[in-house]
């Protein structure tokens, strides 16, 4: 099979160019681009030199310049002598369209791979319209309900509805899907910047997270992060019942005022930022080397590196 | 007789009329139309045909990927192209029966 880059169809083409000469440029380029594609098509379905399955490249095109209502070519007459300004131009005029149909087509191998991010940036959005909207930092998967794992099949789904969109309005030409296509692009886009702006305090604060949170109560006693809520603007506590079987699920919707920072059982950080992604930011820094931390009663801040060091404070203060 | 100048007064009709039956690439009709019997058809007829109707928006076009090659050029009737095949359509039947009626006498002699 002759590829589209084959010698073959780049002197078929190279020979067309010279009967589409007297047309404008913009027709000549889509002739160009036109031909191309029937060459490719061609010689695709039938093993052979374009030329031999064709005809000689001149008169191919008259006939196809005839047929497509462009006219004849204006032949040059046998004296004629073509510049060697024309002919650069000629020759450039292919080499620069080769580049363009070569990036085209790459745009378009690429497609699949889009549709998929595409599904995956739209389930975000998909999911801000949901009673709790949150978006989990574990792995970046969009949780729409209190179940992790729905949100991974959310954004599953999307994914394949973005596929199956994409294969349907491939080379769509009906003005309202391709406005569909281009809202749903843009769409994408601005999730991909938000996400992208948020991206840096999610990593902060995970490594966080993952640190468990000890409160003093009235005996040392340690209360895993799992616990841990943020309140969206309210001071009410979080009803939801603690759980220590998953990670801590983080509220997380950026720029929405947030003025405290809650376990179930009381306040654990006063909020001294506006806004959530502050916060974030705020508590990733605070404590960037620890690995544990116990707030007593009184306030004052125990930090150790290890849980045999917390385990043997731990001791020797109940002892007292 | 030379079918060739035939063949040019009803091309469109002719891609239009294989359109009718489903959406094809450009080679696709250029084999329909020959398999019905227009062995006579060229590839670049057929192709600026193509483009013609698209330009005067008869038909219009779409990229599909291919298992078997390249990506192909896919054509499909607008409705402005179902209406002109049916209008075209009418009228070559007319004229194929004022022919054939024109012809009768002759035929009956031979």
């Amino acid at each position: 099979m002759i590829t589209a880059t084959s010698p073959a169809i780049n002197e078929y083409l190279r020979k067309s160019v010279l009967a589409l000469g007297d047309l404008p440029a913009p027709q000549r380029q889509s002739l160009l681009e036109e031909i191309e594609l029937i060459l490719t098509e061609v010689t695709a379905e039938i093993d052979g030199d374009p030329e031999a399955l064709l005809g000689p490249p001149q008169r191919f095109v008259a006939e196809l310049r005839t047929a497509a209502g462009y006219g004849t070519p204006v032949q040059l007459a046998p004296t004629e002598r073509i510049s060697a300004r024309r002919l650069l131009g000629e020759l450039t005029g292919l080499w620069i369209p080769a580049a363009r149909r070569w990036l085209t087509e790459l745009m378009y191998d690429l497609r699949p791979g889009w549709w998929v991010v595409r599904g995956y940036l739209l389930s975000f959005v998909f999911t801000a319209f949901t009673v709790l909207p949150r978006i989990s930092w574990i792995g970046f998967v969009p949780v729409p309900t209190e179940v992790p794992l729905v949100g991974g099949a959310f954004a599953l789904a999307t994914m394949i509805a973005s596929v199956v969109f994409g294969r349907r309005a491939t080379g769509a030409t009906r003005p309202h899907i391709r406005l569909v296509r281009l809202g749903l692009t843009l769409l994408a886009v601005a999730v991909a910047l938000s996400l992208g702006t948020h991206a840096q305090d999610r990593t902060l604060f995970g490594m966080y997270a993952a640190d468990p949170l000890l409160i003093m109560r009235d005996q040392p006693e340690p209360i895993p992060t799992t616990t841990m809520v943020w309140t969206e603007g309210t001071s009410a506590p979080d009803t939801r019942p603690p759980t220590t079987a998953v990670w801590p699920e983080v509220t997380f919707v950026p720029g929405l005022p947030v003025y405290e920072l809650r376990t179930p059982d009381g306040m654990a950080f006063p909020a001294a930022a506006d806004t959530l992604d502050d916060m974030w930011i705020e508590l990733a820094n605070m404590y960037p080397e620890e690995d544990l931390m116990v707030i007593d009663p009184e306030g004052g801040e125990h930090r150790f590196s290890s849980v045999d060091a917390l385990l043997l404070w731990l001791g020797s203060t109940a002892g007292h | 007789m030379d079918t060739s100048q035939l063949l040019r007064g009803v091309l469109d009709l002719a891609v239009l009329a294989a359109l009718e039956k489903g959406d094809a690439y450009g080679y696709d009709i250029v084999r329909q139309l020959r398999e019905q019997g227009l062995e006579g058809v060229a590839e670049a007829s057929v192709y600026g045909t193509l483009r013609r109707l698209a330009d005067g928006d008869f038909v219009s076009s779409y990229v599909k990927p291919s298992d078997a090659g390249p990506n192909r050029k896919y054509y499909t009737l607008t409705d402005l192209g179902h209406s002109k095949l049916n209008d075209d359509g009418k009228d070559w039947t007319r004229f194929s029966e004022i022919m054939a009626y024109l012809l009768a006498p002759r035929r009956n002699r031979s």
